[in-house]
């Protein structure tokens, strides 16, 4: 088993074990209280972890959701890469835009939103890499930093109900299958590889704090 | 509520731990390490008493998986190649996956083969993950009576601050070739200098062609004063250019214009081009790319080579 499998695999088993820790509390569905002050409303209200997803080893930022039914979510994160270039460590930077159309309620405290769309911008931090070449813009009509990603998942999400008094009142476990632009472009001149290829699965955690 | 938890989880079950990738930059995984160096042992002990060699050179391979699979299904059927240049270009944009698919498909060739650094292969952490699955930039062998130097042409994506190309390099080469030949006369005869862009492109650093000619003309076939084609050998260069149909008058010109044992293989422009990049004698095979699907075969014998280019 590789590396990657062993941490894969280790942080799934976190993941589970935090969400049936919540799930264990028979706790009362509230909706989430919106906060009065339309300036506090700026004031970031989601919590993100992510493991893999092609960007990052480990990613952690925070986020805003907004729209009818919290349909939409932009998330602001950073991610870690070590041993990036064989001997250093990376950051990456990335903002996400995510659609969740539809959300099944199965009862008061969980529920499922089948199918979350999103669409993020990555750019890694590091001196080899760059938007437009450095010595003549011209000859590499692509970015080696800024990816774009497309992705598509699912989100099991948990109410914490308001009694609790815990500090977050929403917490969800997802996984995202993604692709970006370059897998995209290369995918077309081929029939002989496999698509998953050009997929990456990324897990996470999304929680909404008070 | 069941069936969907349990659908959620299936789906997710259905991914491969191979799947969790962190960066589309981030370091290969399943291939081989030092591939080069595995692959010149093979190469210099099936020369081993040969006299004559036949390889095949492809390049700028790039995003075109399909016509490079074609060309190794077509190379594998080609009878008495003994082994297959690259010269550069395996990916377009430096991703790891690249790497790994051009891997895939090199990895079918049923015959060794070695590769030179291209200017794409440089971007992102490319030149990482070539060094860590092929390894050396420069690097040169003995295939019975033929030496083989590879070098690292690509000036221009290491911003010319680097020694590209490397004349310490090729100056110690050239004085091991020097003493073998003193050692063993005539254990040497030919040259072929493989490389990703020539003299005249951008990449190559052109403030350094003519060291660079001075350097390269001190290889056996390559010096000015080492005795030129027989009249012979030169019909039948010709023969096994013109039989194929293929090649101009203007091609004919310059292998006529080079009577020497030695040359050159560049790809990078894209284009088939038979060239004097040195303004000298010095002939520079240019390989078009892969998407072209055209090949170019050689056989090296102690009088000279032949020259094909074949498609597929």
């Amino acid at each position: 088993m590789t590396l990657k499998c062993r941490l894969s695999k280790a942080f799934l088993c976190i993941l589970f074990l935090l969400v049936f820790s919540i799930n264990s509390v028979k706790a009362q569905q509230t909706q989430k209280e919106r906060i009065e002050s339309k300036w506090m409303s700026f004031l970031p209200n989601i919590g993100v972890v992510q493991y893999a997803g092609n960007i990052g080893f480990l990613s952690a930022g925070l986020g805003w959701d907004y729209g009818k039914n919290n349909r939409w979510e932009t998330h602001l994160m950073l991610g870690y890469l070590p041993h990036f270039t064989f001997d250093d460590d990376a950051l990456t930077v990335t903002i996400r835009e995510q659609l969740l159309p539809w959300r099944v309620n199965f009862n008061e405290w969980c529920s499922l939103s089948p199918a979350c769309f999103s669409m993020s911008l990555n750019a890694v931090l590091n001196n080899e890499f760059w938007f437009t070449e450095p010595v003549n813009n011209n000859y590499y009509r692509f970015s080696t930093k800024a990816r774009v990603h497309l992705g598509v998942g699912s989100r099991l999400n948990w109410y914490v109900p308001q009694e609790k008094k815990r500090r977050y009142s929403r917490l969800s476990f997802y996984y995202e299958l993604s692709t970006y632009d370059l897998a995209l472009i290369s995918y077309v001149r081929t029939s002989h590889q496999p698509l998953s290829e050009l997929l990456s699965i990324g897990v996470g955690l999304n929680v909404s704090i008070y | 509520m069941k069936k969907y938890v349990i659908l959620f989880v299936c789906l997710f079950l259905t991914t491969s731990c191979e799947m969790f990738r962190y960066h589309p930059y981030e370091d290969v995984e399943g291939c081989e390490t030092n591939l080069t160096c595995h692959n010149i042992d093979i190469i210099q002990r099936l020369g081993i008493g040969k006299d004559t060699l036949r390889f095949a050179f492809i390049s700028d391979t790039q995003r075109r998986y399909d016509d490079t699979h074609d060309a190794i299904n077509f190379i594998n059927n080609i009878e008495n190649i003994d082994f297959v240049l690259h010269g550069g270009d395996m990916t377009d944009f430096g991703v790891t996956f690249e790497f790994e698919w051009m891997y895939e498909e090199l990895l079918r060739l049923k015959k060794p083969y070695l590769t030179v650094i291209g200017n794409h292969d440089f971007l992102g952490t490319g030149e990482h993950t070539y060094q860590h699955v092929f390894g050396t930039y420069n690097y040169s062998l003995n295939v019975g009576h033929l030496h083989i130097v590879a070098l690292n042409t690509s000036s221009r994506e290491q911003d010319y601050t680097i020694h590209v190309p490397d004349f310490v390099f090729l100056y110690n080469d050239i004085a091991s070739v020097d003493s073998l030949n003193l050692i063993f006369p005539d254990s040497i005869t030919n040259t072929v200098i493989l490389m990703h862009a020539r003299p005249g492109d951008e990449q190559f650093n052109n403030n350094v062609a003519l060291p660079f000619a001075q350097y390269i003309h001190n290889y056996p076939g390559l010096k000015t004063t080492d005795p030129i084609f027989m009249q012979s050998d030169l019909e039948c260069l010709r023969h096994s250019v013109t039989m194929h149909g293929i090649v101009t008058d203007d091609d004919l010109k310059a292998i006529e214009g080079s009577p020497m044992k030695g040359f050159c293989l560049n790809g990078h422009n894209h284009q088939h081009e038979l060239f004097h990049a040195l303004d000298d004698n010095t002939l520079f095979y240019g390989v078009p790319d892969i998407r072209k699907r055209e090949i170019y075969i050689f056989t090296i014998h102690p009088n000279g080579y032949d020259f094909e280019m074949q498609t597929f």
